[in-house]
């Protein structure tokens, strides 16, 4: 009876050698082919398999994944699952694209935490940079309860200690509510705590609108 | 709501403004025949997509006729009423307008801004009305903020002092059939908070951004005007609505005496008679809202939505 058995698991890495060597997935091909046309007329169902790719691919073409996730912009949670991963690489074009991508694909609360972390607290100043372009413009499926959690962040980071951090929240809040309350991110610190107040209190208002 | 425009529609011609002396009125107008529009500008016409943007007198706050807007989700655009006046960046600026929606489940969006289009920046929105499910919003200081619940086939007259210096107006909207008005704030931060923020156009929409919104409205009495002292079009509310009868031009047949007993407010006369006209095969549209009329007259609202729905029964994507 063990026999059989052997030959079964003998087999099966073969199954998978014929699996893998097999003809690729049409979004396989679509993806190394760039194909954004192609991979949007197959619709949201493709999205799990994209993540998979995205699992196996190298950095190239993880990143270019990435890209292609940010122009689709459908929400995945199994695409910003395995990008999350990816949040913090220190391969600039990757975590660039991962940074843009994230908010177009999901509306967790850890990515946007993720991204005020890396707006905050990365060494790079072109990815903290980055990931405030991301906050401002890529967050696309947040809901107005939601983007309480990027307005806390982006309002904190206005008290950070650099100014390059002060300058990319004002930024960044400023895209969202095209207003800066008069905050000057190289002021003197007792006029940005005033500036600060201001944006706290329109928070608090905010909150009591929701 | 583009900062171009694309296409001046002659369907709207006979409601194109007539160049005047200096007039205190920037904008009017009623889609009436008979009306005689004033100020300087014109306005556009965006019939993107399978959207639309029509005249109708399925409904109106005055006179006949009134703007259906009518978008269609997932039809890659959305259908625009845009209307241009002089830019103005101090003083004072009277907005004046009657809307009816149709489902307040579905977004609309409706906005004042300046040159630099519709954007949360200094010379873009000032003044923006939304609504999101079911409720009507404004954004002020870039904070959405709830109004009202609206009431589908309802008017509401919207008035708006706004003191452009400041970047603050007094918000003002009644609901036709109550007397006091439904909202009343005061001194309200423009869009963006933003004082001074010049203005030289105003944009209704369904939604800009999703592409989700099968919205049905209707725009009626549109005025704005740089002295507060103008005289505005009275609004049917508070008090009671403009039944079609009472202004359409006289018809014939059973109709026609329907229109007669319905005058009378005679309902029960009217409904048998409009029905009899019905079953003769005459036009049903205008038909159905007289009913939904004698049904509203009557109280009981579910008869008058349900007769209402007949007439938009096409709401589902087309």
């Amino acid at each position: 009876m063990r026999r059989p058995w052997l030959a079964g698991l003998l087999l099966l890495p073969l199954a998978v050698l014929l699996t893998a060597a097999g003809p690729a997935s049409p979004v396989t091909a679509l993806v190394a082919r760039e194909d954004f046309e192609g991979l949007r007329a197959q619709g949201p169902k493709i999205l799990p398999e994209m993540a998979r790719l995205y699992t196996s691919g190298d950095t190239a073409e993880r990143t270019r994944i990435a890209n292609l996730l940010y122009r689709l912009g459908w929400k995945s949670p199994e695409a910003a699952n395995v990008m999350m991963r990816d949040v913090r690489t220190q391969d600039v074009g990757l975590r660039i694209a991962v940074q843009y991508a994230l908010g177009r694909v999901s509306d967790q609360p850890a990515v946007v935490d993720a991204l005020l972390h890396n707006m905050t607290d990365d060494p790079n100043p072109v990815l903290r940079d980055k990931a405030a372009c991301a906050l401002a413009y890529d967050q696309i499926h947040l809901s107005e309860a939601e983007k309480v959690r990027i307005y806390e962040g982006l309002i904190k980071a206005l008290d950070s200690e650099q100014q390059q951090v002060r300058e990319i929240a004002i930024q960044a809040l400023q895209v969202h509510t095209g207003q800066r309350k008069g905050f000057i991110p190289f002021a003197a610190i007792e006029k940005r705590r005033e500036s600060i107040a201001r944006w706290r209190s329109w928070l608090a208002e905010y909150k009591e609108n929701l | 709501m583009r900062a171009v425009p694309v296409l001046v529609s002659l369907f709207f011609a006979s409601a194109l403004p007539v160049l005047a002396a200096p007039s205190p009125i920037l904008v009017s107008y009623s889609w009436d025949d008979a009306n005689t529009d004033t100020g300087p500008d014109t306005f556009t016409v965006f019939r993107n997509a399978r959207g639309n943007v029509q005249l109708s007198n399925a409904f109106r706050a005055s006179g006949t006729q009134s703007v259906e807007i009518r978008d269609v989700a997932g039809d890659g655009d959305f259908p625009e009423l845009q209307g241009y006046f002089p830019e103005r960046k101090d003083g004072w600026l009277v907005i004046h307008f009657a809307l009816l929606v149709v489902d307040p489940k579905e977004e609309l969006n409706i906005a004042l801004a300046g040159p630099n289009g519709f954007q949360l920046v200094p010379d873009g929105i000032s003044f923006w009305l939304f609504t999101r499910n079911g409720n009507l919003l404004q954004m002020s200081d870039s904070i959405p903020k709830r109004l009202l619940r609206l009431k589908p086939f309802t008017w509401y007259a919207v008035d708006a002092d706004y003191d452009l210096t400041a970047g603050r107006y007094d918000l003002r909207i009644s609901e036709e059939g109550i007397e006091k008005p439904v909202v009343a704030l005061k001194s309200q931060a423009n869009a963006a908070s933003h004082p001074g923020s010049a203005v030289n156009m105003f944009s209704f929409i369904g939604d800009y951004k999703d592409d989700r919104s099968n919205v049905v409205y209707y725009v009626d009495d549109v005025v704005v005007a740089s002295n507060r002292e103008v005289a505005l079009p009275r609004f049917v509310a508070p008090g009671r609505r403009q039944f079609l009868a009472d202004t359409q031009t006289p018809v014939e047949g059973k109709e026609g005496e329907g229109d007669e007993a319905f005058r009378r407010r005679a309902l029960p006369e009217a409904e048998r008679l409009y029905k009899e006209a019905l079953r003769a095969g005459m036009a049903s549209r205008a038909l159905f809202l007289k009913l939904s009329d004698v049904a509203y007259l009557r109280g009981d609202l579910a008869a008058e939505k349900a007769l209402r729905e007949k007439i938009f029964g096409s709401l589902d994507p087309r």
